[in-house]
């Protein structure tokens, strides 16, 4: 037991200091846990995190298609050696209502629980059957959908949700969580309000798509390692680079599939045009001869009406006629008949006196032939005389002749006469029977005439009645073909229409044809996977809090306990020399030292250690679980770590009880037997200006002297304290700058409070509603900015109105706060796509707008702004660069009052109107803001107890110590009667002034650890205000001089309990 | 009538744990203005125990102290303080000067919290030190840092001067003209002066010798012709 007598000694100098002890020990476990914690947390995160994504089966590799992906180029990747798993899957966006709001939901294919993104159950069971879904159970239940709920989904574009799915409500059977998804941001959607605000799991036999959307694959081997390491994408990174080498020829076969099948489509669809075209032609001159006929037929009918109107007239005139002259005949008859009968009876008087005299003249005749039969016998005899002259004879032969004619004649006349005469007289008879018939005939003409005149009566009323029953119809006929005719034109015009329609798409079928691209394969791994890179950036900003913060720990603790041990030296100092004396070596003696901080210092790294590996993770853990879905933090426990960080502490506390106790061990025995001469008083600077010195009493006056003449002890308070300011000051200033975010954006830069999508319908409306004070229509799509490889989402603002827009955005430069002009040509962009982009004013960057289709702009200027990237330029100058209109599809309004109430009223009130798509609230934006930034303050507290604890330790150990130096100066003037407080002012002016000289310096130190970190820190998308509020320099002086009152009421009883015997005793 | 100083079956227990240890066992003894006393007696005879009751820094266990008419054992510990304060002017062996503090200003650090001071300078003077007032402790020798420290206790002008073996941690010869200071002090303003020594050698130049053995006076007598500082040898 070599020296166990000084190995006795150093134990009970450690059970005689305590205080002593435990202030080097808690100093170290206070520096050693906050490194070790902030070193450990964002381990713990990845490894919580990795473990999660292993255990449900997190994909290590997406790939994705502008084509989609086919069965066969599953079966391809599946191919490819280093790849263990395959799943081709579907995902799309759909829109569901829910607490009357519009709500994106990403929609997943569930396949199993054990698929790649398999799903961690929470609540419920999962989907049976294909109209079952489960859906995210989030942080903060704020959707509320309850188990056996149905949630129907639309798919918020022209083509209908059924289109893609084979079911469109779903009841929910279960909640679950999935490490696909940790955090809220789910990433945008072109649908609804195009943040995807939830997701939803249905089996996979409901999807119709033709081609999966995605491809997951899970490789061989990436589980054993953390997938945050670079070890992790050495293994994966092969097998992306494989699946990169497959991928030309599967997109040269999937391209040629789709344009195949889209010819074909066109081609089919043409056809059907055509056909359907035709059909329709074919009906409407089907339709249009219906009419033509008609019209015909109706004019026909109109002719014959008009014919057989004029025929009937005619007719019943020609009736009237003919019955007019039957009986004018038929009177002219009975006239004639009249007349006739009384000539007749006239004539029959003659004809009786002709008769007679006929018959006299018959009797003459008679009488006359015997006559001329003689006379012709006497010629005959005459003749017959031969002398007679020849002459003569001629004569008489004549005169014969003549006379046998006459006779001839007379008897002939004779004959006639009597012919005649018996004629006549039958004739008469004749006569009198013919007008017997006459009579009997006129008077039968007579009663048919009445008869005939009767029919010809009822006959015109007959045919005047059927001919206004013909016109009548004929009306009918005409208002018929009249409608008709409507009809054919309104149908024609329809069928025109709905033609040129489908010519329409044909055309746009032709030209989406046209601008099918190739297919692109994109293969990614997690590095592009939202969730993964959003918390390991959270884990990495932690990471880059460990690098700053520990130092002025280290620092700290470093100079406290070489002040401690420098005075723990002093103390001994008679002891050294008697240990000197009685012949321990110098390395015996300063082992006692350096064994007595070793012991301080391990035990506070165990403590430290222990605190920094399990509160710490924890706390900072459970603070960013309000910003992400994960199961519970699991605490690791890194050796190496904690044996490098112990090293350190222990090198660091070593060395400075080394460096104290060197000093003394350098001079011999004697003289350290001997009081240490006391150090000289000095003049200071102040004593030359006597106005000010001669004023002051004595206990400034030793204030003032002591502060400059102990310069380690003044360097390391103002040191600790400044650290402690600067920390407070730190934290305050994030909170500030994420402050300043939400302010500055939603309050200065952006004044208006209502965001209002709508189309060209919906802008009527709103000059209607009262709450809304003013507005102003803008086109806002979501595009980006390139410049090299460095590309950047950015939203892009066209306003209708350049003037008036200021009064909604306000475009400023952050540095001198000077108003920007919304440009006619060229680009204003935001400050954070300045900086990520390295660009300045008069710069060209490449703009893309929503539809893929990039130009250059100039950039005219560069905006402040702090949450998301914008990019704003005039409407005439988008037309200019991409060739066509803007469509106005938003307003921006200012309300005449807001709280939650009446901006729900207004939402319902606009919504229900057409044309008004969504309508959303600044509140609402800043609310969510606030709540993701909220963890942020978790870590901040943690700054300010860490910073707390700091200062107390350091200003109770420097109290202490100054303290125990001076302790027969305090009880000597406790001797003098001075009175307790006036004893403790006379210390803490000290610590008053110090704590004040810390803390100015502190507070400029904060600046720029403040700067620093707010760099560090910064997430994409969220530029973080870097001005630290007035208030915030005034709380942490505050806070940091509450610290030191805290410390000075602590060593208020500490100074009561100095003995005042302790100046009697000698100097040590 | 009762004398300027009045002990009276003081007593001194400290308690250390369970052990008691009786520093004064009855201590009886007064002092009257304007004398200068010698305390006498070995390390651990209590003759610092009674000092620090006398001076207000310790409460006896029982008995009673009077000072000037006043019951000091009865004072609670701010009365004790303002005792201290104005009446109590205090010599240490080891000087105990602020070190950050000059000569004079050492004196004011005294004279500014009493009722009625005297002058620091004149007092400084008076010891003479005139020509070092300006000087840090550090720079002044022990007898002149004594002589400091006297000043300090002189210039609030207190009732009673209690000196802890004044010259305990000086020379021969300074330490001698320390004593004489104190003497003439005592003689000249007319100041009650105790002081306590294991020197039995200086007993002589005290007006009154009180030896002090194991916690109870063993001796207390009055030396009517007091030898001057200069003719003691030791």
């Amino acid at each position: 037991m070599k020296k166990s007598a000084l190995k006795k000694d150093i134990l009970r100098d450690i059970k005689g200091s305590l205080g002593r002890f435990l202030s080097i020990a808690s100093i170290v476990a206070l520096g050693v846990a906050f490194f070790a914690g902030l070193k450990i947390s964002p381990e713990d995160m990845r490894y919580t995190a990795d473990k999660y994504y292993d255990d449900y089966n997190l994909m290590d590799i997406r790939v994705v298609s502008t084509l989609g992906l086919t069965e066969d180029d599953v079966l391809e990747i599946k191919e490819i050696e280093g790849v263990q798993e395959v799943l081709g899957t579907y995902t799309i966006d759909a829109l569901a209502e829910l607490k009357e709001k519009e709500i994106v939901f990403r929609i997943h294919s569930f396949v199993s629980k054990e698929q790649i993104n398999g799903v961690n159950l929470i609540e419920g069971r999962l989907p049976k059957k294909p109209e079952e879904c489960v859906v995210e159970l989030g942080k903060e239940d704020d959707l509320d959908i309850a188990l056996g709920s149905k949630i129907k989904l639309s798919s918020g574009k022209e083509d209908p949700l059924s289109d893609s799915l084979l079911n469109t409500e779903f009841t929910v059977v279960g909640k679950v969580q999935t490490p696909y998804y940790l955090s809220f941001e789910k990433g945008n959607s072109t649908i609804g309000n195009g943040q995807v605000r939830n997701f939803i799991m249905i089996p996979q036999e409901n999807f119709k798509l033709e081609a999966f959307t995605d491809i997951y694959a899970i490789v061989e081997g990436a589980k054993d390692l953390n997938s945050y390491d670079d070890e992790y994408f050495h293994v994966v990174d092969k097998v992306t680079n494989k699946i990169k080498n497959i991928s030309k020829e599967r997109e040269n076969i999937r391209s040629e599939e789709v344009l195949n099948k889209a010819k074909e489509k066109l081609e089919e669809g043409k056809n059907e045009y055509f056909e359907e075209k035709a059909k329709v032609e074919e009906e409407l001159v089907k339709g249009l001869n219906e009419i033509e006929a008609g019209k015909r037929n109706i004019a026909k009918g109109e002719e014959a009406l008009r014919r057989n109107e004029a025929d009937f007239n005619w007719a019943i005139l020609e009736g009237k006629e003919k019955l007019g002259n039957s009986e004018r005949q038929l009177s002219k008859g009975e006239e004639e008949y009249e007349s006739a009968l009384k000539s007749f009876n006239k004539n029959k008087k003659i004809a009786e006196e002709q008769f007679k005299e006929a018959e006299k003249e018959i009797k003459k005749a008679e009488e006359a032939i015997p006559l001329l039969k003689y006379k012709i016998e006497q010629l005959k005899i005459a003749l017959e005389n031969p002398f007679l002259h020849i002459e003569e004879k001629e004569s008489l032969k004549a005169e014969l002749q003549q006379t046998i004619s006459k006779l001839r004649e007379t008897q002939k006349s004779i004959e006639s006469g009597n012919k005649e005469l018996a004629k006549n007289k039958i004739e008469l008879a004749k006569g009198e029977e013919k007008f017997k018939n006459n009579k009997e005939f006129l008077v039968s003409s007579r009663e048919k005439l009445e008869k005939e005149k009767l029919n010809l009566i009822n006959k015109e009323k007959k045919g005047l009645e059927e001919i206004k029953r013909a016109r009548k119809k004929l009306e009918k006929a005409k208002i018929d073909l009249e409608k008709g005719e409507e009809e054919y034109k309104s149908s024609k015009e329809k069928a025109n229409k709905e033609l040129a329609k489908a010519w329409g798409k044909i055309e746009d079928g032709e030209r989406e044809l046209n601008q099918i691209q190739r297919a692109k394969w994109y293969i990614l791994d997690r590095k592009s996977h939202y969730s993964y890179m959003d918390y390991g950036g959270a884990a990495d900003r932690i990471d880059a809090l460990s690098t700053v913060f520990p130092v002025f720990f280290a620092l700290v603790a470093a100079l406290v306990s070489l002040t401690t041990m420098t005075r723990m030296v002093d103390e001994q100092r008679v002891n050294i020399g008697t240990l000197k004396a009685l012949g321990y070596g110098k390395g015996a003696i300063a082992s006692k030292y350096i064994f007595y901080a070793l012991t301080a210092t391990v035990f506070g790294c165990i403590v430290g250690i222990g605190i920094g590996y399990t509160l710490f993770p924890t706390v900072i853990f459970n603070a960013y679980g309000i910003m992400y879905v994960l199961p519970s933090v699991i605490l690791r426990i890194n050796v190496p770590l904690a044996i490098s960080i112990s090293l350190v502490s222990i090198g660091l506390t070593t060395i400075t009880a080394y460096l104290a106790s060197n000093n003394e061990l350098k001079e011999n025995p004697a003289s350290l037997m001997r009081p240490r001469a006391p150090k000289l008083g000095k003049r200071i600077l102040l004593e030359k200006i006597p106005i000010i010195w001669s004023r002051l009493n004595f206990s400034y006056k030793v204030t003032l002297r002591n502060i400059f003449r102990y310069k380690r002890r003044f360097f390391m308070t103002v040191f600790g304290i400044a650290g402690c300011t600067a920390l407070v000051l730190t934290a305050f200033g994030i909170r500030d700058s994420i402050r300043t975010v939400v302010d500055k954006q939603y309050g200065e830069l952006f004044a208006y409070n209502v965001t209002i999508g709508l189309d060209s319908d919906g802008i009527k409306h709103l000059d209607n509603i009262d709450k809304i004070k003013d507005y102003q229509v803008i086109n806002r799509e979501s595009g980006s900015v390139s410049l090299g490889d460095i590309e950047k989402d950015i939203s892009i603002i066209v306003p209708k109105d350049l003037v008036n827009i200021d009064k909604l955005i306000k475009l400023q430069n952050r540095k001198d706060g000077t108003k920007i002009k919304f440009p006619n040509n060229g680009i204003v962009i935001s400050e954070q796509i300045g900086k990520d982009l390295k660009v300045k004013v008069g710069d060209k960057i490449n703009l893309i707008n929503s539809e893929e289709e990039k130009a250059i702009v100039e950039i005219v200027g560069i905006t402040e702004n702090y949450t998301f990237n914008y990019g704003y330029l005039s409407s005439e100058y988008y037309k200019e660069i991409f060739q066509r209109p803007v469509k106005f599809n938003e307003a921006l309004g200012i309300l005449e009052d807001t709280n939650k109430e009446i901006e729900n009223q207004l939402s319902k009130e606009l919504i229900s109107k057409e044309g008004i798509n969504s309508v959303s609230f600044n509140t609402t934006l800043k609310e969510n803001f606030e709540d993701t930034i909220e963890s942020l303050n978790y870590v901040v507290l943690v700054m300010i107890v860490s910073a707390g604890s700091l200062a107390f330790v350091v200003l109770y150990n420097l109290t202490n110590v100054n303290i125990s130096e001076r302790i027969r100066e305090i009880a000597t003037i406790k001797v003098l009667g001075f009175y307790d407080n006036e004893v403790s002012a006379y210390i803490y002016r000290e610590n008053i002034i110090l704590t004040i000289i810390g803390t100015l310096v502190g507070l400029v130190m904060g600046i720029f650890l403040h700067r620093y970190i707010m760099i560090t820190v910064e997430m994409e998308n969220i530029m973080f205000g870097l001005k630290v509020n007035f208030k915030s320099y005034i709380y942490s002086m505050i806070l940091t001089i509450v610290f030191s009152v805290l410390v000075n009421l602590a060593m208020h009883y500490k100074l009561k309990n100095v003995e005042m015997v302790e100046s009697l005793k000698s100097v040590d | 009538m009762t004398s300027y100083i009045e002990f009276r079956n003081v007593k001194k227990i400290y308690r250390m744990g369970e052990v008691e240890i009786s520093a004064l066992n009855g201590v009886d003894f007064s002092i009257d203005r304007g004398e200068f006393v010698i305390i006498a007696g070995a390390s651990g005879a209590g003759k610092s125990t009674i000092l620090n009751i006398l001076g207000g820094m310790d409460t006896a266990t029982s008995g009673e102290v009077v000072v000037d008419n006043k019951k000091v054992s009865r004072y609670t510990n701010k009365e004790l303080i303002t005792y201290r304060r104005h009446d109590i002017g205090f010599v240490f062996q080891f000087y105990n000067l602020v070190q950050n503090l000059t000569a004079l200003e050492n004196v004011e650090l005294a004279s500014q919290i009493c009722k009625n001071p005297l002058n620091p300078k004149e007092v400084l003077k008076s010891v003479g030190l005139s020509h070092r007032i300006n000087n840090f402790p550090a720079q002044l020798s022990g007898g002149e840092q004594q002589r400091v420290a006297i000043a300090r206790a002189l210039a609030k002008n207190p009732k009673l001067l209690l000196c802890d073996e004044p010259t305990g941690a000086l020379d021969y010869n300074t330490g001698k003209s320390i004593l004489k200071l104190l003497q003439d002090t005592c003689r000249q303003m007319n100041m009650t002066v105790v002081v306590i020594t294991h020197n039995l050698a200086i007993t002589p130049m005290g007006d009154k010798i009180i030896k002090v053995k194991n916690g109870i006076i063993e001796d207390q007598s009055i030396n009517n012709s007091p030898t001057p500082v200069e003719r003691i040898e030791w």
